[in-house]
């Protein structure tokens, strides 16, 4: 009964007028390597003007994400805001949308903390050469390593640093990921990893199902984690595409041209 | 006199016939041409052109026994010297030679002195023919062939006269392509007091003026004609879907009914026509290829269907406004249009977040409404073992803040709610949310979502 009262309470602000907003769908990146909003629903998409340039990799979800420049790390608030700047002159750096990693160092960056407070994630633990950064949350973060040609999935304790829990993924993605030719388009999400080649993508659930969704044939495919429920496809010489992700699947659409905003 | 003739023998048969030269005379002056031939030019037949020559004499005194001409075309005038003529060292005897030609043709003759070949006399002579239209008339000059459109023709007939007693042969020709003569053989043979019809034709293969020349024999009649653009065959727009709704990308194909004999460039825009007049601007609606309600497209001769780019379709997206989208298709003269209706329909889910925060409960939803009438959102929570938490579903009037978030928006019916449930208790308790809303369409309703702790 208490616990009725109190919704009671709270439903009349939950609607007011300034808790209704464009629906940000998340970022997408243009042929110059600029940073674009994109605001809208699935399958009708608004790209707004640029709100970085030079953006060398980038990660983003609702609650915000991490870009880098050639020189800088930027955090990005939900609405795409730079809030802060790091000094990060090295070129390999790996992102999701809350840590970046430091494969040179091993050292694992949260967006909201000093770089002073960064964790170290020793390079025994992983075994291999980390390839991408998986989803985290406020207490641990999963590495995705090659150790000679086969992906592991790492789990590490994001206060500790310890290595909590290491699983090989099967099948296409397991067995392709580690080639040269892939590595910067293996995106592993909460339930599910994505790998993009030059004409598909292959989903593998956490079940270790897969699936495919065909691409435009193209020479060099990368993936973002884009948004909360998003990624952006990005292919050399097509159209970007997104896509939108749910308990029940995948779906791709096409986005429009970022080229032609301001 | 017997005594003078044998002199003249003797000189003759002491004489040398290289000692003759042959010159033409040109302002005074002796020109010797370099291979020993002399053109005369080209004349109508029966027409004359007369040259002056000096048989000069450069050697020893001597006698002239004979000189004659190889062809009749070619004659001394007022007549042939007379002959034996002694012709004294250093002196020259002068020669007038004139051309007649007698038909149509080259004509050609040796000047022989003595039994050698001094010079060779070239001419040409024109058959005498009159060239009128088709109808006898003068060709006026020069002959308009109007504007013909690319891919079609004009056709002037043109007679040719032969005026002579003989048969003759008529060259004819035009100076390039685009003026075409019919028959296409050349030369032309017309029986004496006979005439030939021949038919030029102009072909355009580009825009704009042009001009040639009708050649017949040495006569020229200046020949000149515009080009057209042929006109694109009427386009008509094919859409890949005709069941689209809001929020969904479709495939617009603009085909020809015909294959196209023009090439250029044309545009297909869209506009929306909303069911609701005061509806707001709606950025979702627009080509994919472009960002904007506009795409061109290209056309080339012998399409059937134009070209996006390196694609046969555009992309395009239909936004979140229930009402018509009309798409305007302009192709050369024709305007196309293809309304595609987009129907009125409960609000659509894009996507949500439910967080249990340690203040509450945190609801983020994506949806779309394409008629903006959406009043009231009902919130149902759920526990974890699927029963309704009291007092059960909560209905709140959004009406008002939806309206007027809608005023100021490009996004069409997108928008976002996010809505925040402090909690006293225990937040983990509450497993779930559905949501329900209600538009002039109906009532839409989300699926059971579950809560998650970050």
């Amino acid at each position: 009964m208490n616990r009725a009262a109190v919704f009671l309470l709270c439903v009349a602000p939950a609607v007011a007028a300034s808790n209704f907003s464009s629906p940000l769908v998340g970022l997408t990146g243009d042929a110059q390597g600029k940073l674009h909003l994109v605001h809208g629903v699935a399958g009708s998409f608004v790209v707004r003007g640029a709100i970085a340039g030079q953006a060398l990799d980038w990660a983003f979800a609702a609650s915000g994400g991490l870009l880098k420049t050639a020189d800088e790390l930027r955090v990005l608030d939900a609405q795409g805001n730079v809030i802060g700047r790091r000094t990060a002159s090295e070129s390999q750096v790996l992102l999701n949308p809350r840590y970046a990693f430091f494969p040179e160092t091993g050292e694992l960056w949260p967006a909201s903390a000093h770089r002073d407070r960064a964790l170290l994630i020793q390079s025994a633990a992983v075994g291999g050469r980390v390839i991408a950064l998986g989803p985290a949350d406020q207490r641990e973060i999963v590495l995705a390593a090659c150790r000679g040609d086969h992906l592991w999935l790492l789990t590490f304790d994001i206060t500790s640093g310890a290595l909590k829990h290491e699983s090989a993924p099967g099948g296409t993605i397991g067995e392709q990921a580690c080639q040269a030719a892939h590595r910067a388009a293996l995106l592993v999400l909460e339930d599910r990893v994505l790998l993009a080649n030059a004409h598909e993508i292959v989903i593998q659930t956490s079940t270790g199902q897969e699936r495919r969704l065909p691409i435009p044939r193209n020479h060099g495919t990368r993936i973002h984690r884009a948004g909360e429920d998003t990624v952006e496809i990005e292919m050399s010489g097509a159209p970007s595409f997104v896509l939108r992700f749910n308990s029940e699947g995948e779906r791709l659409y096409e986005l429009p041209a970022a080229e032609a905003r301001p | 006199m017997i005594r003078r003739l044998l002199l003249f023998s003797l000189l003759g048969a002491c004489s040398l016939p290289a000692q003759f030269g042959l010159f033409l005379v040109q302002n005074g002056q002796d020109v010797a041409s370099s291979d020993q031939t002399y053109g005369f030019g080209t004349k109508p037949v029966g027409a004359v052109v007369n040259l002056e020559f000096h048989l000069r004499n450069s050697g020893a005194d001597a006698i002239l026994t004979d000189l004659h001409l190889s062809s009749t075309d070619f004659q001394f005038i007022p007549s042939a010297p007379s002959l034996p003529q002694a012709v004294a060292a250093g002196t020259a005897l002068d020669l007038m030679v004139q051309f007649r030609p007698g038909k149509a043709g080259a004509a050609t003759a040796d000047l022989i002195a003595n039994g050698v070949k001094l010079g060779t006399f070239n001419g040409i002579g024109l058959a005498s023919v009159t060239v009128s239209m088709g109808d006898g008339s003068p060709v006026p000059s020069p002959l308009e062939f109007g504007s013909v459109k690319r891919g079609e023709s004009s056709a002037r007939t043109i007679r040719i006269s032969n005026g002579e007693n003989s048969a003759v042969l008529v060259n004819v020709g035009t100076r390039d392509k685009t003026f075409q003569v019919k028959p296409g053989t050349s030369p032309i043979p017309i029986a004496a007091g006979e005439t030939a019809t021949i038919e030029i034709d102009f072909v355009p293969a580009a825009d704009g003026p042009q001009q040639s020349a009708l050649l017949i024999d040495q006569l020229v009649f200046p020949l000149v004609g515009t080009g057209l653009e042929p006109p694109f065959p009427p386009p008509t727009i094919d859409l890949d879907r005709a069941d689209l709704a809001s929020a969904q990308q479709g495939k617009l194909t603009v085909r020809l009914a015909s294959p196209s004999q023009a090439t250029g460039t044309g545009e297909v825009d869209m506009d929306i026509q909303p069911s609701d007049a005061s509806a707001n601007l709606d950025s979702g609606i627009q080509f994919l290829s472009t960002g904007t309600r506009t795409a061109t497209f290209n056309v080339n001769q012998g399409d059937t269907v134009a070209h996006f780019g390196s694609d046969i379709s555009a992309t395009f997206q239909t936004g979140t406004t229930a009402g018509n989208i009309v798409f305007t298709v302009k192709l050369g003269y024709f305007t196309t249009t293809k309304t595609l209706r987009i129907a009125p329909a409960v609000v659509g889910l894009d996507s949500s977040k439910a967080q249990r925060t340690s203040a509450g409960l945190d609801l983020l939803l994506s949806a779309f409404d394409n008629t903006r009438s959406a009043t009231s959102m009902t919130f149902t929570f759920f526990d974890q073992s699927g029963t309704k938490l009291p007092p059960g579903a909560i209905t709140v009037d959004a009406s008002a803040a939806l309206g007027q978030f809608f005023t100021s928006s490009d996004l069409g019916g997108a928008f976002s709610l996010h809505a925040f449930f402090p909690v006293n208790g225990n937040p983990g308790q509450v497993d779930s949310v559905e949501v329900q809303i209600v538009n002039s369409a109906g009532t839409a309703q989300t699926a059971r979502l579950p809560f998650t702790t970050p």
